[in-house]
């Protein structure tokens, strides 16, 4: 593989060699901007393992240094991110959430560097999205991803959008320290989950997508092959904790959408094989939002999802026979005031996760984040019963520059 | 007897009957003319600051980005980037406009770097807060509209025409907007009356600082809502307004918006 590496570093020095012939009659674009965030996180109930605390304090400071040239054919893109936290080791981390540079020809894109890519339409449950590892400690939610290093080319054509991706280095999952909360009863360091391959992390990792918009319809369909970002999950073991491990998987997915007026349905499916287990899941459901209600402004969505996995209890997510409930306000005002009041349920086992969730812009550059995580009915057969005494009530302050 | 009915009958009917038909026509005119004006600018790249001032005269600035390719026979395609308020900066949305039913929307959430697409069908909603909804915002097709000319007259030395324009589409947040153009100058328009559904007057955008670009398109550099039930204002102003500048399908795609 470090031939790979090679020719990607001769094609950069070729290119640079092009376009550094007239990067002086270029016109550049040049764009700093930051947010400077400060979390206030408290439990509500005492923690069911020693040492573990009830309220923590963290700031991070989150950089984007965009660079454009003019013509819209060179991007240069730098995001750092870096979180200090007083009460959890483990969440003091730093991270490259981006760093790429990105040349357009025409009809093709070829994107070179650390990069996040989100793919999927479901919001309770990303199953289809896999190029990035989730940044656990960020949030329990899952929405935050380590940066990933890729090559990517993308092609755009009558016939869709073609992606190829090389990705040849995985990330590890970062879980909290023995202070911290959403713990297991053993505390978890990033290299205690082992990769099976023999290259480990250097094992590479090889991605496709095509995706197109029709009418009303939007159809995504990707495979990848390689490290899984996802720890594989073969139960409980009473000496080490839990049996976790990254195997060398394949994994097709299918998304599609259907828009029509204020309805969207949704569906997003994966089959993932490995040495070790092969399954099923999907999630699908709608999102219905009345816009402009009593023409006030306010928009009102309802969203509901059904998620399946054929991994039952082995679910690293827990979401394997669960059923989203939501709505979401966006008042539209000058302050962009919006909410969004959740509840997932287990059909079986009953276990339910209510979630809140609301941000308002303040003063001319902060914004209020409040956000609550209620666990209640947590069945011991879930891997959140580990987390069934982690109730959250956040606050977070944030400065933009 | 017989005859003397008709003839009466087809007077009525003639008299009835004539004027309107001459009302629509007259006005479809109008507009396609306004419309017509447009053509063959292929691409224009824009920058905008929009102001709201709330009842108590207190003001936030919102800065845009506007970047919009004419599509030949269907509504043309543009990529709005969100500058200010900085904590959605990069926000960017992409439109399809359609000349029937609705347009296609997609919104890029960079923090996520998610692009969703979404409901489209929201056009009476406002937009970032300001007083101008979803709908005011897209552009202008012949085809979203029935026309009803209503006068023409002389201003100073310009032919002004109001024409009452009743929107097709039954989500839209008006029962009808009355609208002056001005003949004299390429059938630009100098200002919109908005009735909400309950058919009383709601706001009025009024378009100055008109500008003529490549010898050829009219653009106002100015465009002042005023809502009149609520009180707000919102002021829309461009700046660097570039005309046929280097923008292709390939640069208004979904992917494109990724970065």
């Amino acid at each position: 593989m470090p031939n790979f590496l090679l020719i990607i570093c001769v094609f950069l020095l070729i290119n640079n060699l092009v376009w550094s012939q007239d990067t002086l009659k270029k016109k550049w674009e040049v764009d700093l901007s930051a947010e400077l965030e400060l979390e206030n996180q408290y439990f509500t109930s005492k923690g069911l393992y020693p040492n573990q605390k009830d309220y923590f304090l963290s700031g991070a400071f989150k950089p984007i240094l965009k660079i454009n040239s003019a013509d819209g054919k060179h991007a240069f893109k730098v995001e750092p991110f870096v979180r200090g936290s007083i009460q959890d080791p483990n969440r003091t981390h730093w991270d490259v959430r981006q760093a790429y540079y990105q040349r357009k020809l025409k009809s093709w894109t070829i994107t070179v560097g650390v990069r996040k890519v989100f793919w999927g339409v479901a919001e309770s449950n990303h199953l289809v999205d896999i190029i990035n590892q989730t940044d656990a400690v960020e949030g329990s939610d899952g929405k935050q991803k380590l940066g990933q290093p890729m090559l990517q080319i993308s092609k755009n054509s009558k016939l869709g959008n073609f992606e190829f991706f090389y990705l040849p280095y995985s990330r590890r999952i970062q879980l909290s320290s023995k202070t911290g909360r959403y713990r297991f009863p053993v505390v978890l360091e990033r290299e205690d989950i082992q990769f099976r391959s023999s290259n480990k992390e250097w094992h590479p990792s090889f991605a496709l997508r095509w995706s197109k918009t029709a009418g009303d319809f939007s159809l995504g369909l990707s495979h990848f092959y390689g490290n899984s970002r996802e720890p594989l999950f073969l139960g409980f073991n009473p000496a080490t904790g839990l049996d976790l491990s990254y195997p060398v998987i394949n994994q097709s997915g299918i998304d599609i959408q259907f828009n029509k007026d204020a309805l969207i349905l949704k569906l997003e499916s994966i089959y993932r094989t490995s040495k070790f287990q092969n399954f099923f899941a999907f999630t699908s459901g709608f999102e219905y939002t009345f816009g402009n209600v009593f023409d006030k402004g306010a928009d009102v969505g309802i969203i509901a999802e059904y998620t399946y996995d054929s991994r039952r209890e082995l679910t690293f997510s827990g979401l394997d026979n669960d059923i989203f409930v939501g709505t979401r306000i966006a008042l539209n005002d000058d302050k962009s005031t919006d909410c969004l009041l959740g509840g997932i349920f287990d059909i079986e086992k009953g276990t339910t996760l209510f979630r809140v969730e609301a941000s308002r812009r303040v003063a001319k550059s902060y914004k209020v984040a409040l956000k609550a995580n209620i666990l209640s009915n947590v069945s011991e057969k879930e891997i959140l019963y580990n987390f069934r005494n982690d109730d959250l009530l956040e606050m977070k302050i944030s400065k933009f520059f | 007897m017989y005859n003397l009915k008709s003839i009466v009958a087809s007077i009525l009917f003639s008299s009835l009957t004539l004027p309107a038909s001459f009302a629509q026509d007259r006005g479809l005119e109008i507009a396609q003319n306004s419309d017509k004006a447009d053509i063959g600018y292929k691409s224009s790249e824009s920058e905008l600051q929009m102001i709201l001032t709330n009842k108590q005269g207190q003001t936030s600035t919102n800065l845009l980005k506007n970047k919009t390719l004419e599509v030949p026979n269907d509504g043309d395609k543009s990529i709005i980037e969100f500058n200010s308020p900085k904590d959605v900066k990069g926000t960017k949305t992409l439109t399809y406009t359609h000349k029937s039913g609705d347009d296609d929307q997609w919104i890029y959430l960079p923090a996520v770097t998610r692009v969703k697409r979404i409901a489209s069908s929201n056009k009476s909603g406002p937009f970032m807060g300001s007083e101008f909804a979803f709908e005011d915002l897209s552009s202008f097709e012949v085809e979203k509209y029935t026309y009803k000319f209503i006068s023409e007259s002389m201003v100073g030395t310009e032919k002004i025409a109001i024409v009452e324009m009743d929107p097709e589409d039954p989500k839209s947040g008006y029962t009808r907007i009355i609208g002056k153009f001005n003949l004299t100058k390429n059938y630009r328009v100098e200002e919109l009356e908005f009735y909400d559904r309950k058919n009383e007057k709601l706001k009025t955008l009024t378009y100055s600082d008109y500008k003529l670009y490549n010898n050829k398109y009219f653009r106002a550099n100015a465009l002042n809502m005023v809502n009149h039930q609520s009180g707000k204002k919102t002021q829309l102003l461009f700046t660097n307004y570039k005309f046929g500048i280097n923008l292709s399908e390939n640069d208004l795609t979904e992917d494109n918006l990724k970065n």
